[in-house]
């Protein structure tokens, strides 16, 4: 997502009157800070490009133009979307279920942002960035994120979530060609979509407030295989976790503690 | 594969990714106050959807012969095994995927 960059010059021009007595050291502040955001990023650098890689190699499997590896991780930008994509490519799923997959497969992430919001607001086409990439690991770094003295905020920021999505991109792209290389047989590998939820569901459920919401979701989607199709089990299953989870809302809401204080 | 299905097809999942980000910045963003339903919502939507798509994902076994339901199986109980105790996502999803691929070529085949 570099579109902006000609978007740049303009938003250059504040920048050039925040900064309009002290060019040299703006400029001497811009290595520093490409420096500092670096050395934040780099746990996400091994993370990425391995994780990339994995990527890489699934897609590999789907045995189109090594193009779209990239493309997939400049536009999607997301470990899972990404990993599930191949498969539902794969198995030529119509637009209508990965639509519905999609929405089921990110929608932990409508509350993601939340804590968030303070930090991002006004940053121009630099917070739709951030929001575009908002990435599990780019949220880790940028929640505990310690801004160096001086610095610009959103320019640091925009820096940290260039650089790993960057990572994630190279990580992508070398998985695709190391797996365009490689010659294995693949039968099973499309199993990474399940073994991506079973980590993330074990995660999850540490923590006791989890463990209703998934139990739902988890016995809605069971009788929903059984009464229906494989292919048509999905929208029932979600419309009955939807109304069992309003249903019993007041019992349930009692576990969260961070959600009562902002109600109460 | 067809660009006319292709292109589409990544459009969405671009599309979704972007529009369920922006969600909280968009509805809560100008100081707007936060709806305590969708807040909820959110909450206890990310576990059950993450569990549907585990059940979703194992929608293809098949009871009636061990070699459709043992492999995924035995990889499930090792990915749980291993991600509660290593809390590695790499490890798990990488290691649990060759496992299972390991399982359904060699020994259940």
């Amino acid at each position: 997502m570099m579109f902006p960059l000609k978007k740049q010059g303009k938003c250059g021009i504040l920048n050039d009157t925040f900064f309009i007595s002290i060019r040299q050291p703006a400029d001497f502040m811009n290595k520093a800070l490409f420096r500092k955001a670096f050395i934040i990023s780099m746990p996400v650098l091994a993370g990425y490009l391995a994780l990339g890689s994995a990527f890489g190699v699934l897609f590999s499997q789907l045995h189109i133009s090594f193009f779209w590896a990239p493309f997939m991780s400049l536009t999607i930008y997301g470990g899972s979307m990404q990993i599930c994509g191949v498969p539902m490519l794969q198995e030529h799923l119509p637009l209508l279920e990965i639509l519905f997959l999609s929405i089921v497969i990110n929608i932990r992430h409508i509350v993601y942002g939340l804590s968030l919001i303070e930090a991002f607001r006004g940053g121009g086409w630099r917070t739709l960035y951030l929001i575009f990439s908002l990435t599990d690991e780019t949220y880790a770094l940028l929640t505990t994120l310690k801004l160096p003295e001086g610095a610009d905020r959103y320019k640091f920021m925009m820096t940290v979530s260039a650089l790993n999505h960057l990572y994630w991109i190279v990580g992508g792209m070398i998985g695709a060609a190391a797996g365009s290389l490689l010659n294995f047989n693949a039968k099973g590998i499309e199993f990474s979509m399940t073994a991506i939820f079973v980590a993330i569901l074990t995660d999850l459920v540490r923590e006791k407030k989890n463990r209703i919401p998934a139990v739902v979701g988890g016995a809605a989607t069971i009788l929903a295989r059984v009464l229906f199709s494989t292919k048509t089990m999905l929208p029932p299953a979600m419309l009955a976790v939807l109304v069992i989870l309003l249903v019993i809302r007041g019992k349930l809401s009692k576990m969260f503690p961070e959600f009562m204080e902002k109600t109460s | 594969m067809s660009l006319s299905y292709l292109i589409p097809a990544l459009l969405i999942m671009a599309a979704v990714m972007f529009s369920l980000r922006a969600f909280p910045f968009v509805l809560f963003g100008r100081g707007k106050k936060v709806s305590p339903m969708i807040l909820y919502l959110g909450h206890v939507m990310a576990p059950a959807a993450v569990a549907m798509l585990v059940v979703y994902c194992l929608k293809d076994i098949d009871f009636s012969s061990p070699n459709h339901f043992l492999p995924e199986l035995i990889a499930v109980a090792a990915i749980s095994g291993v991600h509660f105790w290593k809390r590695n996502i790499l490890l798990s999803v990488f290691g649990g995927t060759v496992l299972y691929m390991i399982l359904v070529q060699r020994v259940f085949c």
